[in-house]
């Protein structure tokens, strides 16, 4: 049987409310959803009851899933994203502060950025304001387009597109400051 | 940059235990689960549950009334027919052995004492020269409370003494001016051996009271129409003569039909199925061949019971609302390949093997085999689903018969599936596979129905119903199932309100 037969037997079940093949599509899918909550989240604390909190209202609303439409990754990721922009609301936590953005600065090639694994990155997001690092994620990571990003958030989309300039400078400046790149040194990084 | 942190941010997996949820997971997801199963119910249960005990709250209202009124039907005849006979013959009217005449008596449900019996001739033809009663309604009192006292001393069943109070209460208003109508007048002369003075005291009274109130009017109707007792018949006359009607309460069409009135109805429905398959894989190779195989499951028979709850109006136009399981059997067939346990068997042929200095060893007798078949396997499947069916009716009545046209839909809160399946995989092989699960793509269904209605009693109706019913739409993998069903049922209807 191949992989979507075997979801779509799990589906069916648990739409019957069958606690294995919940248990079994949670544990398919929970390393992945892991992955996009800790980019929403400070610690993994949070992610994790953000993953527990999007599996709830997966299987809450399993009944409207049809598999033919696609497969249940995507569903959840978006249940799960969808959770936490409500909890930055909820906890008014994102602030789009304005900021004047002046000329681009010149991009600068370095082979650094191309060292950066992903626990660095992620480091490096945690220390960007909420904001950015919502729209940060939305658009680059995730794919969205501002003006959808901008009905998520309740923004324009130009202020989406601002904020994601701004938090692409923050991050060239966390990265210099704490990777200890000279200004004289390229980093490769281009804003806009 | 962006390229970057997104495939090394996609790619990234955080090192945690998943295991860490589970119980959470599970706790919250069972706490939440259990009602929504059935939340269906808890709205459904209530309703129904109101509905028929106002239903009952009613029909016990006018049955104990009647109940009450009714005793006087029942009373103990040797206890009355006693004291009559003792009457009559304290009055010199009969020799002590002769009961005859007495036996005649029989028929009014009233017991005289000897006190009231004693003015009955000279107070009748008092009434007959004044056709008035002066000071009846004091008379009526005096002489009902002896018969009471009398009643005690003879022991008469406690029924006597409960009807005796309810037509003293009846018999207690003033009508001193009143006139007694002439039948009364005229019947007491022909049956003067019948009937007491008292007896036309309180009938006079009962006529007159039953003029006044519209509710007393009501019940000494309906207990008209279950009463052949003498005295009751007499006073049926002198109502009609008062102009109240007094109808029988099976001359249905020459009452008004009671605007609103609720019903219960049980009924059972028994059908031949046919299953509507629509393929929606999108291999198409894969149904090709659930259509080549649709014929390993054939539905066969189709059961329904119900209890429904509805509502009549003007006899005429009927809603309806209850709960209904309903059951598909379907014939599973297929060819199966079976291998026996190891069986023992006696062979009347030498058998041989082979030793192990490759000796050939012939030998006769018992050995092991294992046997293999082919089989045509045939299987019960059980398709079953519940549902609430919401009907709306139209009636045509012919006397104590009506043709019942109906069109309603149902809603499928709950289904099972008990049996075997035949799944088609995308390799091309199938597999036999016991107690499939089944999903529900959409939960309603309908019905259409006509049939026919007999009127058993005053409560009870007997129908018969020739339906066709569409079942809610189930899923499977690649496949979506609707079942159509040409049925007949029958059931019985009890009106619960106050009917006609």
């Amino acid at each position: 049987m191949t992989n979507k037969d075997n979801i779509r037997i799990l589906i069916a079940a648990a739409k019957k409310g069958t606690w294995s093949a919940q248990k079994e599509l949670y544990l398919t899918y929970a390393d992945d959803m892991m992955s996009i909550a800790i980019r929403y989240t400070k610690d993994q604390s949070a992610a994790k009851d953000l993953v527990q909190d999007s599996f709830i209202k997966f299987f809450e609303k399993i009944e409207q899933f049809d598999i033919e439409k696609g497969m249940p990754g995507p569903w959840i990721s978006r249940i799960l994203i969808n959770k936490a922009l409500q909890n930055y609301k909820k906890e008014n936590r994102l602030s789009f502060e304005t900021e004047t953005i002046f000329a681009q600065e010149p991009s600068r090639e370095t082979s650094i950025i191309e060292t950066l694994e992903a626990e660095d990155i992620l480091n490096l997001l945690q220390e960007l304001p909420e904001g950015c690092r919502v729209i940060f994620n939305l658009n680059v990571v995730e794919g969205y387009k501002h003006e959808e990003i901008g009905k998520m958030l309740g923004i324009t989309a130009s202020a989406s597109r601002s904020q994601l300039t701004r938090s692409k400078k923050l991050l060239r400046k966390l990265i210099e400051k704490n990777i200890g790149i000279q200004d004289d040194r390229k980093t490769g990084l281009k804003a806009g | 940059m962006e390229k970057h942190f997104k495939n090394k941010l996609k790619q990234h997996k955080v090192d945690w235990d998943k295991e860490d949820l589970l119980v959470g997971l599970e706790a919250t997801l069972s706490k939440k689960e259990s009602p929504s199963k059935w939340k269906w119910l808890f709205f459904l249960l209530p309703l129904l549950l109101m509905v028929t005990c106002w239903g009952v709250y009613k029909n016990d209202l006018t049955e104990t009334t009647l109940g009450d009124l009714a005793t006087a039907k029942n009373i103990d005849e040797n206890t009355a027919q006693k004291e009559k006979e003792n009457a009559i013959t304290n009055m010199g009217l009969l020799p002590k052995n002769n009961t005859d005449n007495a036996n005649e008596l029989s028929g009014h449900s009233i017991t005289q004492s000897t006190e009231s019996v004693s003015k009955t001739t000279s107070d009748t033809k008092n009434h007959n020269q004044k056709k008035d009663f002066p000071e009846a309604s004091n008379y009526a009192g005096k002489s009902s409370s002896t018969n009471i006292n009398s009643d005690k001393e003879n022991k008469v069943p406690t029924n006597l003494i409960l009807n005796m109070d309810s037509i003293n209460q009846l018999a207690t208003v003033p009508r001193a001016s009143t006139a007694i109508p002439e039948t009364i007048i005229k019947n007491t002369e022909t049956r003067s051996e019948n009937l007491s003075t008292e007896s036309l005291i309180l009938k006079q009274t009962l006529v007159e009271q039953i003029s006044k109130d519209k509710t007393k009017q009501a019940i000494i109707t309906r207990l008209f129409v279950n009463s052949e007792n003498f005295l009751f018949q007499e006073l049926k006359t002198d109502i009609t003569k008062n102009g109240i009607e007094v109808e029988s309460k099976y001359k249905k069409k020459d009452s008004e039909p009671k605007k609103y009135t609720f019903y219960a109805e049980p009924s059972f429905v028994a059908g031949l199925p046919q299953r509507k398959t629509k393929y929606t894989n999108s291999d198409p190779t894969v149904n090709a061949q659930l259509e080549a195989n649709k014929n390993m499951e054939t539905p066969k028979i189709y059961s329904a019971i119900s209890l429904e709850f509805g509502l009549a109006i003007k006899e005429k136009w009927m809603i309806q609302i209850g709960v209904e399981y309903q059951g598909v059997r379907e014939l599973f067939k297929y060819d199966g390949f079976y291998r026996s346990d190891t069986t023992i068997a006696e062979y009347d042929k030498s058998s041989y093997f082979l030793d192990a200095a490759m000796d050939t060893v012939f030998f006769a007798g018992m050995r092991p085999y294992i046997e293999n078949k082919d089989r045509k396997i045939r299987h019960w499947n059980t398709f079953q689903y519940y549902s609430i069916p919401l009907n709306i009716g139209r009636r045509f009545q012919f006397n104590k018969t009506a043709i019942n046209t109906s069109v309603g839909i149902s809603y499928a809160f709950g289904h099972d599936f008990f049996g075997r399946n035949n799944i088609i995989k995308y390799d091309g092989t199938n597999q036999i596979i016991d107690n499939t699960v089944f999903d529900i793509k959409s939960r309603f269904g309908f019905q259409v129905g006509i049939g026919g209605e007999y009127q058993l009693s005053e409560r009870k109706q007997l129908f018969l119903k020739a339906s066709l019913r569409r079942s809610p739409t189930f899923i499977q993998e690649g496949y979506e199932q609707v079942y159509w069903t040409y049925s007949l049922g029958f059931g019985m209807r009890y009106f619960l309100g106050d009917h006609y």
